[in-house]
Order: C-alpha cells, then sequence, then structure tokens
C-alpha cells in the first residue's frame, strides 16, 4: 500500500488506476491522507505503507520538522525499507527543499512531468521487480568519461576538520573534490580524506569521513583557493546563525517504532547528537564506537509486541560493556518502565549512574530529562567539540569519475571504482541537471575487476528537461557521441532538425511479457538488492 | 499519623529477632514470617505497608514470593536484605519490582530505607522524583 500525503485526489485516483490497470500490481494501490505533521506519523505506524508520497507542492509549513521525525522513524527495521518520494512544484522548489536528501529523501519527481515513470519507478522501488517500464530509445556509448555529483551532507566542522556524511567510503589520503558551502560561500575544493567510519542508522547516510581542512601555509600563494585559518577561526566564532555546537551524546534505545520519532524531535530540540537502536546487538556495537554521556532505555513490557530484548539482563550487559571500556566514563542511564527503584537498580546492576523511571517513555519526559542535563551542566565526557550548519547551509556533493555507458529517457547506466550503495543518490549536469537514483540493474550489467558497474533511474528534472533529454539520447543514436559535455551538446542540440526528434514516449512499448508476476503478499521488508559491499540504503 | 506495619520475611530466628529489635519502633506493627509461603499468609491476614526479605529461603524463595504477591496485585515495596553472591537473582527481582537491596549482615541504612519503604507503602511520599535524582546524579 502506498501512502499519499497531499491534497490531490485526482493524482491518487490515476494512480489507482495506472495500477489496477496492469495485473502486475496486484495489491499496490495507494490511499490519501492529508499532510499533518503528528498525523503522518501515527498513520505511516498504523498503516505500514510499502512506499510514501508526500506532494510539497501541497504544503511545504512543516517539512523539516515531519521529515526529520520520519528520518528517525525510518532507522526502524519496520520502517528502514520504505522508500520516500517527493512530489515538487516545479525544479526551483526542489532545489529550495534539497536538504531533504539529507534527512530521507530518496526520490524526487517534478509535478507535470511523465507520472507513468514515477507510478513504475515506485513499483520497483517497492518490489525490485520491473513491471512495466516503458522501453525507450537507447544510447549506448563506450565508456563516456563523466564526473557525477554524489550527493553528501557536512555534518559539522571541528577547527582542523571537515566531517562529511555520505554513502561513499574513502581510504585514508585519498584526495577528493568537493562543492559545498563554507563560510556562506559556495566553494569546490579538493579534500584529503583522513578516515571514515560507519554513521550506522545514526544518519540518513552510511558513513561520516572527515577531511582535512586545506588550510593556507606560510609558503603558499595568498591568492590560491587554500582557506585562510584565521578567517576560518573567525567564522566558527562568530557564525552563531548558522552554527551550532554539538555536545555530547545521546543514545536512546527502545524497540518501538514511535520512540524512533521521539529521538527525531529531540534532535531538534537539542544540541547534544542523538543517536537510537532498536536491538541489544546494535547497541553493543554502538557502545564500542563511541562514548555516551546519557543513554535513554526504554525496557520492554510483557505485552509489546516486539522481541522484548530490553530486559535488565541486557541493561546488566550494556552497563558492563560501558564499565570495561573505561573506568572515567560516567554515561548517565535512565530505565523507563522500570518497576524497581533507582537504588536497588543501581545494587543489582553494579552501576551507580542509573535513574530508574516507573513511566513509560514519552516525548515530555526525554525533553524535560534532557533540558536538565543542559541546564544543570551534566559533565560531559564526549565532548564532540563539532560546529554543525544548519540543513540548509550542510549540502555537498562529492565529484566522483565515472564513464558512461547507457542512456534512455529514464535510466544512466555507467561504470565507476567507487563502491556506490543501492539507493544512494547521485546528480548529473548534462545534458540537464537530473537526479539519479542508483538502483538494482533491471538486466545484468557488465563488470570487470577494476570497477563496478550501476544503473540509476533518472528524475527530478521538468517536462522540458525531458524534452532536452530525449534530444540529446537521440542525437547520441544517430551521431553518436565522444564527450559527454555540456559545451558538445549545446553545439549539437542547436543543429539539430526538430524533425530529426524521435519522440520515444509515443514510440514506448509496455514489456509486459518481460514482468515477473508480483507476489500477492505485499511486504515491507523485502531483501533488498546489495551491492558489492552488501550496502543498501532502503 | 500511622507509621505504616512491617513483615520481616527470614529463616534465620535469631536474625529475624534482632531486626524485630531494629525496626520495631519505625513501625506500627511488625509481622514475621520464615519463607515466602507464610509471608503470602501474613499479607493476606495483616495490612501491610512494607516488606523486608531475604532471597534464599526454604519452601519459597524470596524471588518466588515477590512473584507470587505481584500476581496477587499486591505493589508493596519489598526490600531485599541479603548476602553477596545472589546477583543474578537480584537481577531477577527487578523485573518484579524491588524497592532496594540491602547487604547482609550489615545494618547500615537499613532503617532509614525501611522508613522510605513504609512511606511508599503508605503512599504518603517520601521517595524522591526521577528529576531529583538525575539532578543528584549531574551534580556528581
Amino acid at each position: 500500500m502506498i501512502l499519499y500525503f497531499g491534497d490531490d485526489q485526482n493524482f491518487v485516483d490515476r494512480m489507482n488506476s495506472h495500477y489496477s490497470s496492469n495485473s502486475s500490481y496486484e495489491e499496490l494501490f495507494a490511499e490519501k491522507e492529508i499532510f499533518r505533521g503528528e498525523n503522518i506519523i501515527s498513520k505511516m505506524i498504523s498503516k505500514r505503507p510499502t512506499a510514501m508520497i508526500f506532494d510539497f507542492s501541497y504544503s511545504n509549513e512543516k517539512n523539516h520538522e515531519v521529515f526529520t521525525k520520519i528520518n528517525y522513524l525510518k532507522k526502524n527495521k519496520v520502517f528502514k525499507g520504505v522508500p520516500l518520494i517527493g512530489i515538487f512544484k516545479n525544479k526551483g522548489e526542489l532545489n529550495k527543499l534539497s536538504y531533504l536528501f539529507n534527512i530521507g529523501l530518496n526520490y524526487p519527481f517534478i509535478r507535470g512531468t511523465d507520472e507513468r515513470i514515477l507510478f513504475a519507478d515506485i513499483h520497483y522501488f517497492c518490489f525490485e521487480l520491473n513491471a512495466g517500464f516503458s522501453k525507450f530509445a537507447k544510447a549506448k556509448f563506450k565508456g563516456l568519461p563523466y564526473q557525477i555529483k554524489h550527493l553528501a551532507h557536512i555534518y559539522g566542522f571541528t577547527k582542523e576538520t571537515i566531517l562529511i556524511e555520505s554513502d561513499v567510503s574513502f581510504n585514508t589520503d585519498d584526495l577528493k573534490s568537493l562543492e559545498l558551502r563554507l563560510m556562506e560561500e559556495d566553494t569546490s575544493l579538493d579534500l584529503r580524506a583522513e578516515k571514515t567510519f560507519e554513521v550506522g542508522i545514526s544518519s540518513s547516510y552510511l558513513n561520516r569521513s572527515e577531511f582535512e581542512i586545506p588550510f593556507l601555509g606560510p609558503w603558499d600563494d595568498p591568492g590560491s583557493d587554500l582557506i585562510h585559518k584565521d578567517s576560518f577561526e573567525t567564522w566558527i566564532e562568530e557564525s552563531t546563525e548558522h552554527l551550532k555546537q554539538k555536545n555530547g551524546r545521546i543514545l536512546l534505545i527502545t524497540e518501538r517504532p514511535e520512540d524512533f520519532v521521539l529521538a527525531g524531535e529531540l534532535a531538534v530540540q537539542c544540541n547534544f547528537d542523538i543517536y537510537v537502536s532498536d536491538s541489544f546487538e546494535e547497541s553493543k556495537e554502538y557502545l564500542s564506537a563511541y562514548n555516551f554521556d546519557v543513554i535513554y532505555y526504554r525496557l520492554s513490557k510483557e505485552d509489546d509486541p516486539f522481541q522484548g530484548e530490553n530486559n535488565f539482563e541486557n541493561l546488566y550487559r550494556l552497563t558492563n560493556a560501558i564499565k570495561n571500556k573505561s573506568r572515567d566514563l560516567k554515561t548517565v542511564f535512565v530505565a523507563f518502565n522500570s518497576p524497581s527503584k533507582s537504588n536497588a537498580l543501581k545494587k543489582a546492576i553494579e552501576y551507580d549512574h542509573i535513574v530508574a523511571v516507573g513511566n513509560e517513555l514519552s516525548s515530555n519526559q526525554l525533553g524535560s530529562f534532557t533540558n536538565l542535563f543542559q541546564e544543570k551542566g551534566l559533565k560531559l565526557s564526549c565532548k564532540t567539540g563539532c560546529y554543525s550548519l544548519n540543513n540548509n547551509e550542510s549540502r555537498a556533493k562529492i565529484l566522483l569519475d565515472v564513464e558512461i555507458t547507457s542512456l534512455t529517457e529514464h535510466e544512466i547506466t555507467f561504470t565507476s571504482k567507487e563502491n556506490l550503495p543501492m539507493y544512494s543518490i547521485v546528480t548529473i549536469d548534462v545534458p540537464t541537471e537530473l537526479t539519479v537514483i542508483i538502483v538494482p540493474p533491471i538486466n545484468n550489467l557488465e563488470s570487470n575487476h577494476q570497477s563496478h558497474h550501476y544503473m540509476g533511474f533518472l528524475t527530478g528534472g521538468s517536462e522540458q528537461d525531458a524534452e532536452l533529454l530525449r534530444s540529446f539520447v537521440n542525437r547520441a543514436i544517430i551521431k553518436g557521441l565522444e564527450v559527454f559535455s555540456l559545451e558538445g551538446i549545446e553545439e549539437e542540440l542547436s543543429e539539430l532538425d526538430p524533425s530529426e526528434i524521435i519522440n520515444n514516449s509515443d514510440t514506448t512499448e509496455a514489456i509486459e511479457e518481460q514482468v515477473p508476476k508480483v507476489v500477492k503478499e505485499v511486504k515491507n521488508n523485502i531483501k533488498r538488492k546489495t551491492n558489492n559491499n552488501g550496502k543498501s540504503k532502503l | 499519623m500511622s507509621k505504616g506495619n512491617l513483615l520481616i520475611v527470614e529463616d534465620e530466628k535469631a536474625l529475624s529477632d534482632l531486626l524485630v529489635d531494629l525496626l520495631g519502633p519505625h513501625a506500627e506493627k511488625v509481622f514475621t514470617a520464615y519463607n515466602g509461603l507464610e509471608a503470602l499468609d501474613e499479607v493476606a491476614n495483616n495490612e501491610v505497608h512494607g516488606i523486608v526479605c531475604d532471597i534464599n529461603m526454604p519452601k519459597m524463595n524470596g524471588i518466588e514470593f515477590i512473584a507470587k504477591m505481584r500476581e496477587l496485585g499486591n505493589n508493596h515495596p519489598i526490600i531485599f536484605y541479603t548476602a553477596h553472591g545472589n546477583e543474578a537473582l537480584m537481577r531477577e527481582a527487578l523485573s518484579y519490582g524491588a524497592f532496594d537491596f540491602l547487604a547482609k549482615p550489615n545494618f547500615d541504612n537499613l532503617e532509614g530505607t525501611v522508613r522510605q519503604a513504609l512511606d511508599e507503602g503508605l503512599k504518603s511520599g517520601g521517595s524522591s522524583s526521577s528529576e531529583d535524582e538525575l539532578a543528584e546524579l549531574i551534580k556528581g
């Protein structure tokens, strides 16, 4: 079931009509809900949709708040695989709201473009099975060199490093070109990676990489692109409007999906870095990777419909893990739903920094306890020394060399030395600015030992972009292209005789004979295909 | 104002007598039992506001006793007065709602903790809020 949040009943009707017209789409249907903050979360939990569509052309007043919550909800295993699709009025609106990619948007769609492509793509996202993709004219290349831009996010700055979250893993000393906003200016920098580590479910991205800031040295040309250390430090100290200092870490351990939303609320409200975990094993991994100042632990209840892993025995194991890690670490545990009192807990668990709360975990209690930690000045053992940007300022793109092997107006295939996870997002600028969602290939793609071969869905373009792309593909088929560059294309397009343009959508043939029958039972947790490293964002 | 009635569940008679002497002044009435089964009878036949209970006892141990009490809907505070070596049982007791654990044979904090438990049992307050406890932890 697809949950649509918006006000366009006609769109929902068209979607239902599309799915009902094709026997391959059995069991896939859409329901409409009005876009309201609280309502969305409860609907998502109760309906357990296979995909969610947010119509930002209808309302965007609460985008950030709602998406932050949903992003945390998606960290729960029940919702991890649910793709979030955004519908935008036009490309301008998509650009304005592009920070939504940092908080969980998986696929953008511009209103007014071909909805049949959207519906087929959603189906592919849900089941990873081809069900009625149109067959577009395909331009094939023998590896056209190009630079794609992998979407990333500036997690924060220290005084020496930039922390970038992305889906790419870098080796130490890798030199990468990035486009980002730094000191309120759009800039391009070549940055050297110091280290990369997996961030698990604490981020929309899979990895966090530390890059050395390229400061101007005494022998460097002052006119170069290198950064003046003094100016950078002054900017950090004075940019309170853009930068928020993150100090301390909180881990919320709970099995209830709705509590993941509370973590999202907390992340917006406080200066702590918030992590959330729904299993004992994952919690152990977090404790071994990070030090935490506070751990909120929701004890499972007998009538919970979960595994009931969060018991006192596992609490004991977690506190022991902290004690074994460092004697100086004084992580405060708050155990919710505890029938026992704090003193009993301290003695039986053999851990002094724990408080028992008899009540159920709630937004109010989390808020008031976290305020208390901030107001009373909890002595932080996890000073990150990290300043984070607000969402709009934190966008970044990592330039990656690829070789394009084919292009249609819907799909692109390319080879790359980078290991890109399925459903990670890149952009291309040529022949027009488009978003590319890396998906498991519909048909097998040839790979070799040196590079990986990927397929991506092209999306996020306007109707004009679609026409331009169609012309470009046609030109490539008719005349061939040796370089995938804007200059060459503009020239080619200016010479193009409109009569040469093949209207691919008119020649579309549905490939129903290739369509495998979709399993009748709709499941949220399909076994998703992954890249060579076993990675998938959904 | 009533000080509340206390039940002492302890299989060693000498220690039980000692506890009655020590804790008697803090309670309105003190009842005794020598195992969990007897304790259930005492609770059924008397008004009890707080309980001091050993863990290792014949017939019905302290964990079985608290489990039965909670099953019967009785949520009165239970302080476990127990020797070292019972840590796993202590953690088991947590899921039934233990008020505190005090180490045998020490009497440190026993009177104060019994007073708090009786206050809690009488619902006259006395136990600190989670916020207060957290503030204490933060102060270090």
